[in-house]
């Protein structure tokens, strides 16, 4: 199956994106904790509500570079 | 007309309504009972696989478990939401692309290798079980609430109904309840928190007024809750 290139492309894409809102929320969390977000701190935040938040930007921005990536090589759908 | 025949009502209505969207929707063939023969689309797939989260997992027990056990759940939120993103992002285009129908098959083929297969076949089964455990003692608890009747026999119940719809429509009925699911789910699960965050925090929007102030005492909402 032709799948070779756009894998290795999302695999690190993904890894390094999604990585970085699990660091903001459990290992840099003492680190931000200077900076508030309404009562308590960025970390907190990045917790409940940041890291979804990313989740879905990566979502989109990775549909629509793959799905450009399709329609170069002429096998969107 | 008292609440125990009004929730009777509602439910049976609701029931009423999922097992017929699935005779509708029956499924004719095995693609459509198991892929709804790739014609459905995206918006409806997207409900169909919200109403799949908003279910007694985390209806009943996330919510439960953050409220209990405080920041440290909230690696629950992140990893259930992070494991959405791999699945969509690294399995779900190469599934639809392949033409079969099931995840281990598609794995195996894909390295071509038969122990690949078997290892996706055992994970699936432990998910898989661990994952309805949950949502049936979900379904036990809900049940016996609203029927007063007992835990095993709301599960039973519930089972039954479930099983009713499933059989019936495949894939694709299940897929169409479940949109339908989703719209009862998606109001149900607005309107008490709308309203919870207007007389708490005077802010509109939850995920707002979660980061807001109290009204009562003017400090930070969650000025509590930084303790870790």
């Amino acid at each position: 199956m032709p799948i070779g290139r756009p894998i290795y492309a999302s695999s690190t894409f993904a890894s390094r994106s999604g990585r970085w809102s699990y660091g903001f929320g459990i290992i840099l969390r003492p680190l931000l904790s200077g900076i508030s977000v309404g009562g308590t701190d960025l970390g907190f935040w990045f917790a409940q509500q940041g890291s979804i938040l990313c989740f879905i930007a990566l979502i989109f921005f990775y549909t629509w570079r793959m799905n450009r990536l399709d329609a170069e090589h002429g096998v969107d759908e | 007309m008292s609440q125990f025949t009004l929730n009777l009502l509602v439910i049976c209505a609701s029931f009423a309504l999922y097992i017929g969207i699935a005779i509708y929707c029956r499924a004719k063939s095995t693609a459509e009972f198991y892929a709804a023969n790739r014609g459905v689309g995206p918006v409806m797939n997207g409900m169909a696989t919200a109403a799949d989260w908003m279910s007694a997992a985390s209806f009943i027990s996330m919510a439960g478990l953050i409220a209990f056990t405080g920041y440290d759940n909230s690696t629950y939120l992140m990893g259930w939401t992070g494991g959405y993103v791999l699945l969509a992002l690294l399995l779900a285009p190469y599934l639809r692309k392949f033409g079969k129908f099931t995840v281990p098959e598609f794995i195996g083929d894909r390295f071509y290798s038969r122990t690949a297969r078997i290892i996706g076949v055992i994970c699936l089964l432990i998910v898989s079980i661990t994952y309805v455990i949950g949502q049936m003692t979900g379904v036990g608890v809900t049940f016996s609430r609203y029927l007063e009747v007992s835990n095993a026999t709301g599960l039973w119940i519930g089972a039954a109904l479930v099983f009713c719809y499933a059989v019936l429509g495949g894939m694709k009925g299940i897929t169409y309840t479940q949109v339908a699911q989703y719209v009862v789910l998606i109001i149900a699960y607005t309107i008490p928190a709308v309203f919870i965050s207007l007389q708490l925090t005077g802010n509109f929007l939850p995920p707002l007024g979660l980061f807001g102030t109290h009204e009562g005492s003017g400090v930070a909402f969650l000025a509590h809750w930084t303790v870790w």
